[in-house]
């Protein structure tokens, strides 16, 4: 027999041992190999997720040691050009040398996951600027009080940060807190205040950091950041209000005086307060297309060479198309904001059973005087509007309806609460009525806040009557004659590896001689 | 009884073929499954020391934070020059002899803040765990379950060697660090912590920059 055949048979008797065998060997065989089948996926499983694990876990480090450096440096930032007095120059050389090491950082803790990752990966280098979509790697925001307004303009128009060394010789005044946002991208730069109707104000929010604009400007689509905030108008400058939200905005400041102790300031008595609202811009889904204008962004460029007079600060590359949902014009007049129902020329304009309150603001603090608050008033069924505030006797209303909104936008109005006398619910009852200011600067109120609550949903207009759509948020903007709120720098520091982000934000108290202050009420 | 035992004696047993085959099956499947245990094993192990030397290099950084805040604390009147003293004198004017160089050290816990070793040379660094007592680097791990490098009565050796890196600058300057490094505002701290895995080193690196500030 050739030894072939001989396998062969022996195959074949084989198999059919095996197929003709009764028992339970083949059940119990089956049962072992898919046991063992078992016991083998779960430890390559558990091989496979602990090491994920691991991993997600070092990510995680290394984003906590690159957010504790970054606050580390926010902090440096602060205490080197305040307490120790740092000039211009130096607190360029500071921020600057901060700035690359937070660049190294992050490259390093980077490399430590993926070796061969480089720093224009991070979005850490100098490409300015950062554009739509793209993220830095980290980012410092500091608040602080404002510079001299020559170096603000200087460095405003120095948005492309290389060249703060440039701006040196200005004098900065004792104790100086700059304010300034340092980003991966190299951005640096330093806001104040801006004009309105002919006068120089503060702003709640900061200038260049309303929420309207969001957190991260680029995401909504802009073609530079917020760093042109002269603008009273500017996006950047105005912060958002939903249905259902509030809004507290300090009055008055805490300052420590030199021997540590808390001190109470408030606005003085000739101080102006001014309480801005508005409605959003359209989006391009909006029936806006005859204004083509408004549905295109500029984009600008910001030299690097600091203007000394402030003028010019940007100039216009071009226009491209605006991001659907996304984007929207820096520049939105009243004719492409949206119009609440109901509209001026709506026949329930002003109505006080159609036109809804959308907003009430109010003024409270602690102690006996708690709150003042204005009250609705109409006449013959109607709700005041803006033009009435120069009527002494309508001028105090706090609940502002839509109607008053619209009409607002369109005259680019606002409301002088400084002004507002009468129609307090609490008086002082010692002879004549105080305005608002008085209260304030008088210290009737402790610590008093400015509050505003939106207490009806937005709803828009559609041809006079009202609509189901409704209106996201409503935009504000709270200005004062003076800097009003604590002395104390804010920094905020924003660390983004590895597809995860992480936030810190904290507050640095500083010896104040109480002439100069900052506006820290975001 | 008896029937059973004759039919025991006198069954046909399994052929020789299906015995190796039986055993060739098996072997084949417990092959793949050993070793996917002991690589099992191995990862867990890996896991484990791991998360500790994550844990060490924390601690490492978080010790040195410690020794900054503390003496930032002690010396109110002369932060700027006395942030990295490492003396153990609390006295507000002689620290300046005692500022930290730039290199190689070892940290634990003190009585006040944290205590940082520079005992012999930096540069005496390897990648291999031969235990090294000047400085040392190599950490034991205490009855009260604290990794420490100083020897301590009950303690045993421990499988992590830790290693601080201190990096000074003088930033608000000249950019250059003066004789006695009191005009350092910043220093950079990178912890290493190493472990044995098998025949290999694994190293965990935790970095983080400290300046003269809280």
């Amino acid at each position: 027999m050739k030894f072939s055949q001989l396998i062969s048979s022996q195959t074949i008797e084989s198999m059919s041992l095996i197929k003709n065998r009764r028992g339970v060997s083949m059940y119990v065989a089956t049962v072992f190999v898919a046991a063992m089948m078992l016991v083998s996926a779960s430890l390559a499983y558990q091989m496979v997720s602990g090491k994920a694990n691991s991993e997600r876990w070092a990510k995680k480090d290394k984003i906590e040691h690159m957010l504790a450096s970054a606050q580390e440096a926010a902090e440096w930032i602060i205490t080197s050009s305040g307490i120790e007095g740092a000039d211009e120059q130096q607190l360029a050389a500071i921020t600057a040398q901060a700035r690359a090491d937070l660049e190294a950082l992050a490259l390093e803790q980077l490399q430590a996951i993926d070796p061969t990752a480089v720093l224009a990966d991070l979005h850490c280098d100098d490409v300015d600027p950062i554009t739509p979509g793209e993220q830095p790697c980290f980012e410092l925001k500091i608040f602080g009080k404002g510079r001299p307004a020559q170096v603000i303009q200087a460095r405003e128009a120095d948005a492309g940060g290389a060249n703060d060394a440039q701006v040196a010789g200005a004098a900065a005044p004792n104790g100086a807190i700059d304010y300034s946002n340092v980003t991966g991208s190299g951005k640096n730069f330093a806001s104040g205040t801006f004009q309105f109707k002919g006068a120089t104000v503060y702003s709640v929010p900061l200038p260049g950091t309303g929420s309207v604009a969001g957190s991260e400007s680029t995401t909504d689509g802009f073609a530079v950041p917020c760093v042109n905030s002269a603008d009273a108008d500017d996006p950047c400058n105005w912060n958002k209000l939903a249905f259902g939200e509030s809004a507290e905005i300090p009055l008055y400041r805490e300052e420590k005086d030199p021997n540590g102790a808390t001190v109470i300031r408030g606005l003085p008595r000739g101080g102006q307060l001014y309480l801005r609202m508005r409605t959003p811009c359209k989006d391009n889904n909006e029936a806006v297309n005859a204004n083509a204008d408004a549905l295109r962004r500029a984009t600008l460029e910001f030299p690097n060479t600091p203007i000394a007079n402030g003028d010019a600060a940007a100039k216009l590359l071009g226009v491209n198309p605006r991001i659907p949902g996304t984007d929207f014009p820096r520049n939105c007049p009243a004719s492409d904001r949206i119009v609440l129902y109901p509209a001026t020329t709506s026949a329930d304009y002003l109505s006080v059973d159609k036109d809804p309150v959308i907003v009430q603001w109010l003024v409270k603090g602690s102690g006996g005087l708690a709150e003042l608050l204005a009250m609705e008033r109409s006449h013959d069924g109607l709700r005041y509007n803006f033009d009435d505030r120069d009527n002494l006797n309508k001028r105090a209303n706090s609940q502002l309806g839509s109607g008053r909104l619209n009409r607002s936008i369109q005259l680019e109005d606002y409301i002088n609460l400084s002004k507002d006398d009468t129609g307090f619910t609490i008086q002082r009852g010692i002879g004549r009525p105080y305005t608002l200011i008085e209260y304030i600067s008088l210290f009737f109120l402790n610590k008093p806040k400015l509050k505003l609550n939106a207490i009806s949903p937005l709803r828009k207009d559609a041809n006079g009557r009202q609509s189901d759509e409704l209106v996201p948020y409503l935009e504000y903007q709270f200005l004062t004659s003076e800097q009003i709120a604590e002395f104390q720098p804010k920094y905020e520091v924003t660390v983004r590896l590895f597809g995860m982000s992480a936030k810190k934000s904290g507050k640095i108290t500083q010896p104040t001689g109480g002439s100069d202050f900052v506006l820290g009420n975001l | 009884m008896r029937k059973f035992v004759k039919e025991i004696l006198t069954k046909k047993g399994e052929s020789l073929t299906e015995v190796i085959i039986a055993v060739g099956i098996l072997m084949m499947i417990l092959a793949p499954a050993a070793g996917l245990y002991i690589a099992s094993n191995r990862a867990s192990e890996v896991s484990q020391k791991s998360l500790i030397a994550h844990n060490l290099a924390q601690e490492g950084l978080d010790l040195v934070r410690g020794f900054r805040d503390t003496n930032l604390l002690r010396y109110k009147t002369k932060q700027k020059e006395c942030w990295l003293s490492n003396q153990d004198l609390i006295d507000p004017n002689v620290c300046q002899n005692f500022v930290l160089l730039s290199g190689s050290y070892t940290v634990e816990n003190a009585d006040l803040g944290a205590k940082l070793m520079r005992l012999g040379n930096e540069n005496n660094l390897s990648d291999t765990l031969a235990a090294q007592s000047d400085p040392p680097y190599n950490l034991r791990l205490g009855a009260t379950g604290i990794y420490s490098p100083t020897a301590t009565p009950g303690d045993a050796p421990s499988v992590y060697y830790r290693e601080v890196n201190l990096t000074l600058a003088d930033l608000n300057d000249d950019g250059v660090l003066n004789a006695t490094r009191t005009d350092a505002d910043r220093v950079k701290v990178v912890v290493k912590v190493k472990f044995p895995v098998g025949s290999k080193v694994q190293t965990v690196i935790a970095s983080e920059y400290l300046y003269a500030v809280k």
